[in-house]
């Protein structure tokens, strides 16, 4: 059998909880853990998920994408390169049959595109949503760029999936995202939303690009999102920088609003990303009355000065 | 040039009515002949097929599929090597051809070595005609004696086997198992992905129980089998303190810390 790792996490709520860190050597079902529990204000904050590394890379190519770095040294580096599916169905199974009783989200979508495998013999999500669908106590989460749905909406059951799409304002993926279009991820969203799939979205990076329009082009994203459909989750990132991903980005425009060192990576200056994210929570909550919302990568003093309460963390990543 | 160098070479165009697979064929499931139809349609017959004469008809002893394809696809002829060959011969050409292109069904691939071995043990014992037919394969004993054991398996594990469910090696392992138990083992380490290493330590397991209690249920041992095997690593800080005590216990035991914390927790939790 694959031997099941399991280590003590202090919870943001004060709990102290163990769970599962690694199955086998970690290559498929590892916890992301790289964040402690914040302490400061300055400390990030980011609970700790439980990563599917069911491929490697990305078929897209994004500016700022972090795989640029954090894949710099495999020998495909940011190539999408899934991992044998037998491997992978091993280590599900692993995980299955743990004991660990913890309802837990695995992100199949954290080191490569989660429906970047739609185009294998059988696609990925064919081979792995049946899996999830025969236990209870995981969920899978297909975080994408992709609009490559079809194969989704001919997968029932689907009770143990998330989907979840990463968007952007028009203007800043055209200029900086090599994906599909932002209308065409939204179109594929409510796809699976009418299909009865949990959809969530992530809109990261925020970008204020054009110093006088970048309001108005996350509120016509936002607008058009909830003409579509309604998402269960929104969870906001702000432009930021790994040093890796610096050094390996080749257009390296998006850069210049990176002002600001941090805990984690380069930031655009803490006012201006407050302001962007004070922005579109306002907007969400007038306009649509929605609150569902949490940051990604933001430290304590961000949670803070939005008003929200970090230890309440519901972010994309997690049940 | 002599005549059988004459009868290897010699390709003749052979009616197709003339033909029919020959009984020692050792191909008893030909599976979807589509592609190779696409391909023998499109690209033609590459590589000539090899019948022996007998009584009633020409036999096809290497080509079954190739010979069934293009009477699917209506042709009237066929490019053939026609030879002279003993039972025996025509065994032994069927068997190579088919587990050198891999392409034979393992179940019938089995009983095709069964079949030459039995053939072979009236000349000589058997661990020999196993080496024998192992070496003219060019495979190990091993590998012949695992072919041998799958057809000791119920139908049911060898239809698992046909379709991929459980690999081969595998399969000969369960034929060490009770009948009763062996489909059960296979379903179990089919729904359950175990690793190869793993299923085998999981059917030595289930033998040994199954010997100790044959009354015990198969599903339940299995289940019993798979807990023991599991695993669990847990990563635990000490102090400095209590670290440097552990250290000096384990130290003075000759065991390692760990062994020193397992058997601590085995006798807390009374196990």
């Amino acid at each position: 059998m694959l031997k099941v790792h399991v280590h003590e996490y202090p919870m943001f709520d004060g709990a102290r909880k163990t769970l599962i860190k690694q199955i086998g050597d970690g290559s498929v079902i590892k916890r992301f853990d790289m964040t402690p529990l914040p302490k400061t204000a300055y400390d990030i904050v980011c609970p700790h998920f439980l990563e599917l590394k069911w491929a490697l890379g990305c078929p897209f190519d994004c500016a700022w994408c972090y795989l640029k770095g954090s894949l710099r040294h495999y020998p495909r580096g940011k190539n999408f390169t899934p991992k044998p599916f037998s491997k992978i169905r091993a280590h599900l199974m692993q995980l299955f049959r743990s004991l660990s009783t913890e309802p837990e989200v695995l992100n199949a979508g954290e080191v490569a595109d989660a429906l970047a495998g739609e185009h294998l013999s059988p696609p990925f999500s064919k081979f792995v949503i049946p899996l999830f669908e025969k236990q209870d106590r995981f969920k899978l989460l297909l975080l994408t760029k992709s609009n490559a749905v079809n194969n989704l909406l001919e997968i029932n059951p689907h009770a143990r999936v998330i989907v979840s799409f990463s968007l952007n304002a028009e203007p800043v993926a055209e200029r900086w995202e090599r994906a599909p279009s932002v209308k065409s991820r939204i179109e594929a969203a409510k796809k699976v939303f009418d299909a009865g799939y949990e959809t969530r979205i992530r809109i990261d990076p925020i970008v204020p690009y054009t110093q006088d329009e970048w309001k108005r082009y996350y509120e016509e994203l936002v607008d058009y999102v909830f003409s579509e459909f309604f998402p269960s989750r929104i969870t906001l990132g702000s432009l930021r920088g790994l040093q890796s991903t610096i050094n390996e980005a080749q257009d390296k425009s998006w850069i210049d609003y990176l002002n600001e060192p941090s805990k984690w990576g380069r930031r655009i200056p803490f006012d201006l990303r407050r302001e962007t994210f004070a922005a579109i929570i306002d907007y969400l909550q007038k306009r649509h009355n929605y609150d569902s919302v949490a940051l990604c990568k933001e430290p304590v003093l961000m949670w803070d000065s939005l008003g929200m309460d970090w230890r309440k963390c519901a972010c994309n990543c997690v049940w | 040039m002599s005549r059988k160098e004459n009868s290897l070479t010699k390709i003749e165009s052979l009616p197709l009515s003339k033909l029919t697979v020959s009984p020692l064929n050792v191909r008893k499931h030909v599976g979807d002949l589509t592609d190779l139809q696409n391909s023998i349609g499109s690209m033609g017959l590459l590589q000539p097929i090899i019948v022996r004469p007998s009584k009633v008809a020409l036999e096809v002893v290497v080509g079954q599929r190739r010979f069934l394809a293009c009477k699917a696809l209506g042709w009237t002829t066929i490019p053939a090597v026609k030879r002279d060959m003993t039972d025996r011969e025509a065994l032994i050409l069927s068997l190579t051809e088919n587990v050198q292109t891999d392409s034979i069904d393992p179940i019938d691939r089995a009983d095709g070595a069964k079949q030459l071995v039995g053939d072979l043990e009236k000349e000589m014992p058997r661990t020999q005609a196993v080496e024998w037919v192992a070496k003219h394969l060019g495979k190990s004993s091993t590998t012949l004696y695992d072919w041998l054991r799958l057809l000791e398996t119920t139908e049911g594990v060898k239809a698992m086997i046909r379709e991929k469910r459980i690999d081969t090696s595998i399969g000969a392992r369960l034929a060490s198992l009770p009948e009763k138990a062996q489909e059960l083992v296979a379903e179990i380490i089919h729904e359950e992905y175990l690793p190869r290493a793993s299923a085998v330590k999981v059917i030595e397991r289930v033998r040994e129980r199954l010997r100790e209690e044959p009354a015990l249920k198969p599903r339940e041992i299995v289940k019993e089998v798979i807990e023991e095997a599991e695993e669990y690593s847990v990563t635990v800080s000490f102090p400095g303190p209590q670290y440097k005590a552990l250290s000096e216990v384990a130290q003075e035991k000759k065991l390692t810390i760990q062994e020193v914390i397992r058997r601590a927790v085995k006798k807390y939790l009374n196990l």
